[in-house]
This record gives structure tokens, sequence and C-alpha cells, in this order.
């Protein structure tokens, strides 16, 4: 099957490079003197028309411009779209498909994670235009956020002090509040079985060490007091964490360590392999893949007491989805844990950062300016607001204290069953979280008003993020080719050994033998190509 | 038929022998004539052989490049035999190799024989009701996908599931995750691929037993052998050739073992025992993009994939006499 779809994909890329490599490769340069500021009106005088590739799936609308919110774009700007939208599954093909073509959109989402060895390599290879030159004339909105924070400035220009994609950069309600998205998947547990404890909300490893086996005896039927990820430790390094360290590459101040060879993690297997043979981690943690939330048949239905959950996903929900009757049923959040009470919960995912996917513009637009201009118009409030939370009177409304909330039509949108939620709702407007340009996470406070699911992120956002790697470091081309070629190794080293040790079947006793390993396989010289990276984002200015 | 040592003739109608190139091309056309319609239908498929077996394969001039889509077949460099040598020379290629061929080797002594076996049984069943049901319900697993079968497979082989209760049961230890175990992967990969096509793969030796002559049987009948001799010595000889064929189409896929079956059941807990060449791709190659490097070890791997191929078709060749070219 695999095999098959990889011969298809190359019948296919390489009946495309064919054609594409007779075509000439240069259109549109952008070499040479600044580009000069014009004055610049919206809606255009004429219509013209761009196309933009995305991730972007919807269950009841089938292309973007049916949405209420890209219509009124299209109406503030007299740019028509054509979209290319691809879903999750098949993003990273369709997007070789599509280089191989030739044919690039205007505008492409996600060029950061789609284009073998990132974006500064798209512009190398010619596909992607370098905007450094011309952002301070065509994309001022989009400018004056990159230029408004330290921050921001650093992660929004290559090491080289390049400008190659404008990164989608995240608000809350607009260009004045620009801070990162809150915490929205965290450890919860199942508060009714707690309170028959009469222990507090679990924090640090000891008093999960108290209760996780309180748990076993009270309810000998649950499975799995504790969920755990299918590699030991989730998608957040939860437990893992409260070493001080992570599940892969982290940095500890400006040193780069790879978390597997750690003495903290060496601690971590110890905890786990004791829990594990006392039956109080998911003897099927392997398989079950509790990486970023629980199954709902164990978090449910009393399988299980604890793991990582989504801020959304509430008892409400888990019994709306008819997997516990129990009235009594409750699911409540709580911090990452941590070694001793004080310390700070810190997190290995990074979901709040001031960016998130970086767009790429390609080398063959027709109109650079005009694409830069167009896609600068995202960055501005009212693009913002259009697109996060449709239109006013409409679809909200705004009281005198400026807090934002859906208008009853919304509501009668679900009861009349066109949807199953209001966030499905509001994505009847917007493009939702696939947008770019300006992103606004409080589009959530509106749909969520009142409802506890909000109650989640006062605990998950408790955590900080200072052991992950910045989000927008880049290895070089040669970097990436020798880390790729030795990680793959190093990975699969790591992520067998760590299993077996929690598990028992490999003794923490061989530890040493195992850091030698992953020595041999070339770890050191790994962590030396993280490390010049990061001392090259470190120097940016 | 006409055949002389000198000069061919060239009839009208009717195919030459012994005539070289020029009766060839004239066999052909008679040929073409003769058979018109066959050759029309045969169209589509001749065109999806080329667009997507024989075009693809220039594909493989990405193995000794360091590909980049954007940059095509014209423009990426070349790196020679880098990829090969990485491959080679990584810590894992002992490993992966004796992986790839056990749960090759082992799906056919344990796989290939199973459907035959339940052709023969089913072919002894003289009820036709009943046979025909046992036939139909043991095709139905065959046509479950591959993601609903792993599924089960990993819910009844969990520490709480249905094999597992069984397995613990004979074993009087208690009951474990055994995907989790890097012991019992081949016979739990082994074991699954035989309830899936069992039942699918006796299709092709029923159809091979309807058309057996009943003559011997009942000469044989009379001579008073017993239903074992009879299908030790009459039922079986008759099998050969279809056996020999299916034998050699099998060997070479021996080594494609379903990577998407061992994707969606192995954990880094079995590694040991289910990392094979393909999966080893799919991490390395498709998820870092490498796939210049993807490349070079599916063309290693096709290239052992042939060589079975070959080998078992010369030994077929010369012990029974039936083989593929």
């Amino acid at each position: 099957m695999l095999k098959r779809t990889l011969a298809l994909v190359l019948a296919v890329l390489m009946v495309m490079a064919m054609f594409s490599a007779c075509s000439k490769k240069d259109a549109g340069g952008n070499g040479g003197a600044p580009a000069e500021a014009k004055e610049w009106n919206w809606p255009l005088e004429e219509t013209k028309t761009l196309s933009v590739w995305l991730q972007w799936t919807n269950d009841y609308v089938e292309e973007p411009n049916e949405l209420t919110a890209i219509q009124q774009i299209e109406k503030n700007t007299n740019v028509h779209i054509e979209w290319t939208h691809v879903d999750g599954n098949t993003a990273q093909e369709q997007f070789g498909l599509m280089l191989a073509s030739g044919k690039y959109p205007d505008i492409i989402r996600g060029v950061n994670s789609y284009y073998p060895g990132g974006t500064e390599k798209g512009v190398a290879d010619g596909v992607l235009a370098e905007l450094t030159d011309v952002v301070d004339a065509y994309m001022p909105n989009y400018q004056k956020l990159r230029t408004s924070s330290d921050q921001l400035k650093k992660d929004t220009v290559t090491d080289d002090g390049r400008i190659v994609g404008p990164w989608t950069i995240t608000s809350y309600f607009g260009s004045s509040n620009v801070t990162g998205e809150r915490v929205w998947d965290g450890v919860c547990v199942r508060k009714d079985w707690l309170d028959e404890t009469g222990m507090d909300l679990p924090r640090t490893i000891a008093d999960w060490e108290a209760l996780l086996p309180e748990i076993q005896k009270n309810h000998p039927e649950c499975e799995a007091p504790l969920m755990i990820g299918s590699n030991g430790a989730d998608g957040l390094s939860s437990f893992l964490s409260a070493y001080g360290v992570l599940k892969d590459f982290y940095h500890e101040g400006p040193t780069v360590k790879y978390g597997p060879m750690e003495d903290g993690y060496k601690q971590w297997l110890e905890l786990f392999h004791d829990w594990y043979q006392r039956g109080l981690i998911d003897p099927n943690f392997m398989t079950n893949g509790a990486d970023i939330l629980c199954p709902s048949d164990y978090l449910g239905t009393g399988k299980a007491f604890s793991g990582l959950e989504l801020w959304g996903l509430t008892d409400v929900v888990l019994q709306a989805q008819g997997y516990n009757t129990d009235e009594n049923f409750k699911i409540v959040a709580t911090s990452q844990p941590v070694l001793k009470e004080g310390d700070t919960p810190q997190i290995g995912l990074d979901t709040s950062s001031l960016i998130k996917e970086q767009l790429g513009i390609s080398k063959k637009t027709e109109d650079l300016e005009l694409t830069c201009r167009y896609l600068d118009y995202w960055y501005s409030d009212e693009c913002m607001l259009l697109d996060s939370v449709g239109l006013e009177g409409e679809s909200y409304t705004v009281d005198d204290q400026g807090v934002y909330h859906l208008t009853p039509a919304m509501q009668q949108m679900v009861d009349d069953g066109k949807v199953n939620t209001l966030s499905e709702a509001m994505y009847m407007y917007t493009l939702g979280t696939s947008d770019f340009g300006l992103y606004n996470w409080g589009m959530f406070d509106p749909i969520y008003e009142g409802n506890p699911a909000l109650d989640a992120y006062d605990e998950f956002d408790k955590s900080k993020f200072d052991l992950m790697m910045p989000s927008s470091m880049t290895l070089t081309d040669e970097e990436n080719t020798e880390f790729a070629s030795l990680y793959t190794d190093i990975e699969t080293l790591a992520n067998e050994n760590t299993v077996k040790f929690i598990t028992g079947e490999k003794s923490l006793d061989e530890w040493d033998d195992y850091v030698a390993q992953l020595k041999q396989y070339g770890v050191e010289r790994c962590i030396e190509l993280k490390q010049a990276a990061l001392d090259r984002y470190n120097a940016r200015k | 038929m006409a055949t002389t040592n000198t000069k061919p003739k060239m009839p009208k109608t009717g195919y030459v022998e012994g005539a070289g190139f020029a009766g060839f091309r004239h066999n052909i056309k008679i040929d073409f004539r003769r058979n018109k319609v066959l050759y029309f239908l045969s169209i589509p498929i001749i065109v999806w052989y080329i667009i997507f077996h024989y075009i693809p394969m220039v594909g493989i001039v990405m193995a000794f490049q360091k590909f980049s889509p954007a940059l095509g077949f014209f423009e990426s460099p070349w790196i020679g035999f880098t990829n090969f040598v990485r491959f080679f020379t990584g810590p894992y290629f002992g490993r992966l190799l004796r992986n790839t061929t056990m749960i090759g080797v082992l799906d056919v002594i344990f796989g290939f024989p199973a459907p035959i076996i339940f052709a023969l049984l089913l072919n002894e069943i003289k009820v036709t009701k009943y046979k025909k049901f046992v036939q139909t319900v043991s095709y139905m697993p065959y046509f479950i996908s591959m993601v609903v079968v792993c599924g089960l497979i990993v819910d009844f082989t969990q520490s709480g599931g249905l094999i597992s209760h069984l397995v613990s049961s004979l074993t009087g230890k208690a009951p474990e995750n055994l995907l989790a175990n890097p012991r019992y992967y081949w016979a739990i990969h082994i074991i699954s691929n035989i309830w899936q096509g069992m039942g699918y793969g006796s299709i092709i030796y029923i159809a091979a037993l309807a058309s057996v002559d009943q003559e011997p049987y009942e000469a044989a009948a009379i001579d008073g052998a017993n239903r074992w001799q009879r299908t030790i010595h009459i039922t079986i000889p008759s099998l050969v050739p279809t056996i020999m064929i299916m034998l050699i189409l099998r060997m070479g896929s021996l080594l494609q073992v379903g990577a998407d079956k061992i994707l969606l059941l192995y954990t880094p807990a079995t590694y040991e025992t289910a990392d094979v060449i393909s999966t080893y791709i799919y991490r390395s190659g498709l998820q870092n993009y490498d796939y210049g490097f993807a490349t070079a070890v599916g063309l290693f791997n096709s290239v052992i994939g042939t060589l079975f191929l070959v080998v078992t078709n010369a030994i077929s060749r010369k012990y029974t006499e039936s083989s593929l070219f």
C-alpha cells in the first residue's frame, strides 16, 4: 500500500518534473534596491485574482470562498482568491506534487513545515520570493507587528537577518495585544474519584506518588490509573519535565542538551519503571497512543483515572458522546507535575509562541506588490476580526466593556441542527485555526462563554516553555542533511530503550551502556549541530 | 505450418516456425489479425504498466542524488553511492535485513501452504451448500480494511484483550500486552496474515482442483486407494504446476512485507523484531523528506526481491519443469 502510493507519487513527480524543467525558472525577480512605498487603497478599482495554498477542511463548506468572512474580505479588497485546499493527512504529499508541478500559488501557507529543508531552502531553490527589501514598503502592518517586540524581531528573521516569509502572529483580539496562545493541552484527573480520597489536586511527583495507589485501591477495576505517551514521555514531556528534561533536544540556558542521555531522564525512568511494576501506569501505553489526549473510552469509562486532555474535551463532552452516564463524573485539569512545591511547571510542546505557521510568497507571483499588500491586509485588525469572529451584528456583538459575545443566531444554527457545535457555527464564517496573518486565539472566548471548559486554561497556562527550543530556529541545509542522516538511528535507539527501561525488559543498570551507544551513533554531533543553530538564533538582532 | 531449411516461404495464412526475424514479423501480423479484440483489450493494461511501472523507474536516479522536488531530476546534485553507503554502514542495517527476511520467509513457510491445505480440505467436503458457505465465510477477512484489522489485533492483544487472556490461560502467566513483547511480534504478524489471506488465497487452488480429471480417482478407487492416498498421489501432483507458479510469484514479493500493517502494529518496544526495511524508509526517508535515501533503500529492497524471484524460478525450472520464464 505504502509502496504503491510511493510509486504513484514518484510517477507523478517524475512527469511533473520533466515539464517543470522545460518551463523557465525565473519570473518576477526582486534583486536590487529596496522597493519604494506607494499610496495603496483598498478596495482595488479593478478586480485582481491571486491564488492561495493552505491546509483546510470543513465538514459543511466545500470551498473557502463560500465562507462569509472570506466573501467580506474579497469585498473589502476586491481581490478574488483561488484556493487550493488540502487536508492534513495528505498535506505533505500534496505539497510535494505542487512543488514538482512548477505551478506555485502566489501565497503558500505552512512552508516552514512542508518545504523540505525549510523556507530558506525554498528561497535558495528559487521557489519562494525573498521579502527583505520589500517588507518595509509593501507590508506596513506586518512590519509594525514584527518590530513591536524584541522576541518577534528575532523570530521573524533568518540567522543572517533576512525576511524569507511572513509568519502568522498570534494575538488576543488584535495588534494591541500580541501574546502567545494559552496552553491548550495538559494533565487531567477524575475529580469524583479524587474527592473520594480526600486529597488535593496532585501537583508534585510526591502528590502523584501518594494519590495513584489510593485510586488503585478504591477502584481495582481501573486499568490505567495514569495514562502516558506511547514512547513513555507524552507530547508535552509531562512528568519528565519535572526533572528539568524534555524528551528530545532542549536547552538549559544557552546550552543544548539531548534529554534521553541526561541524568534527569534516568531518574524519570526509575520513577516510571516503579509505577509500571506497581500497575499505576497504563500497561498498554505503547499501543494506546495517549500522546496528546487520552482515548475517550479510557478516561470516559473509568478504565483510566488521569492523563492528557485537550482543554475543550470536558466531562460534559464525554457524557454527551455517551461514554459515561454517572452524574458525578467530572474531569478537572491540573498543572504539569513538578518535583517539589514551588517549582515552575515546564512543558515540552510549543503551544504558545508568538508565531505560528510561516507563509511563503511564490517567486513566480506576477505582481509581488499586490501579493504582499493583500497578505498585509490579513495583518490588519479589521481582517483579524473578520476571520476570527465573523461579522459584527451577524455572528458577534461587542458590549460596553469591549467583551465579545456570539449572537443568538449562532446558537440558533446549532439548535436547528445545521451544525453540531458553536465552533462549527463559527467555521461557517471563518477559516478557523487554518487562518493566517494576524491570528486571534481569543476567538474561543465568545464561543465557550460561560463554559467550564475555559477553567482548564487556568491550570494549563501555568506551564512555562523555558526548556523548549525556539520554533523559528533553523539548521542550514548542510546541517540538516547531516542531522537527518544521524538522527533517525538515534531516535530509534532512544525510543526503543525508553520503553524497555519502563517495562523492565532492560534493567537501568545498563544505562551507561545505552548512553555510550547513543554517543557511538553520533548524538554528540547532533547536539553540536543544534547548538550551532541555537547560537545563531540567540545572536539574531 | 510450412517449415523449410532453405529460404522460408511465407504462407498467406498460418504461422511459420524457424524463419528468424522475418518469420517473427509474419507471425505477429497473423496473430494480430486473428486476435484483434484480445490485443485491443490488453491496451489499457499495457498503458497502465508503462505509465505506472516503467516511466517511474526513471525515479531511481533519485537514489544517487540529493533530491529536492523543486529542483527535479535534472538539477538535483549528484552524490554517487552516498545514500547506499549510509544505509549499509548504519547501525540498524543488520537488524533490518534480518527482520525483513525473517518475516518474509516465515510468511512463506507458514502462510503459503495454508491456502493449499485449506483448498484440499474444502475439496473433500461433499455437501455443496456447506462447502460454499465455508468458502464465503473464509473470504470475508480479506475484505476488511487493514486499518480495521490492525485495530482488532491491537484490541485483542492488549493486556485485557481476548487473545491475551487465551494465551495467559494456556501459559499460566499473567495476561500481558502481546504487541509490546518483541518475542511475539513475528507470530502475531504471520498468524493474522494467515487469518486474513487464507480464504482468498485458496480461490486459485479450488479453481485448479475443479479442473482435475476425475478418471484417475475412479481408477484409484477401484484399485483400493483410500482418501488420503488419493489426495497424496492424485490431487497434489495435479496441483503442483499451480503451486509452483504461485510460489515463484510469491518469492518475488518476499521482501515486500506489508509495511502498512507493521506501521500500524509496531511500537518502539518491538522495533527489535518488527522494524523492517520499508518502515525504516518511512521513518528516515519520508518523515525527514530524504527522498534520495528512501529511494536508495527501496531500490536495494527491490534488487534483493528480483534476485529471489530469479533464483526460485531457476530452481523450479530445473526440478519441476514449471517456470515463469
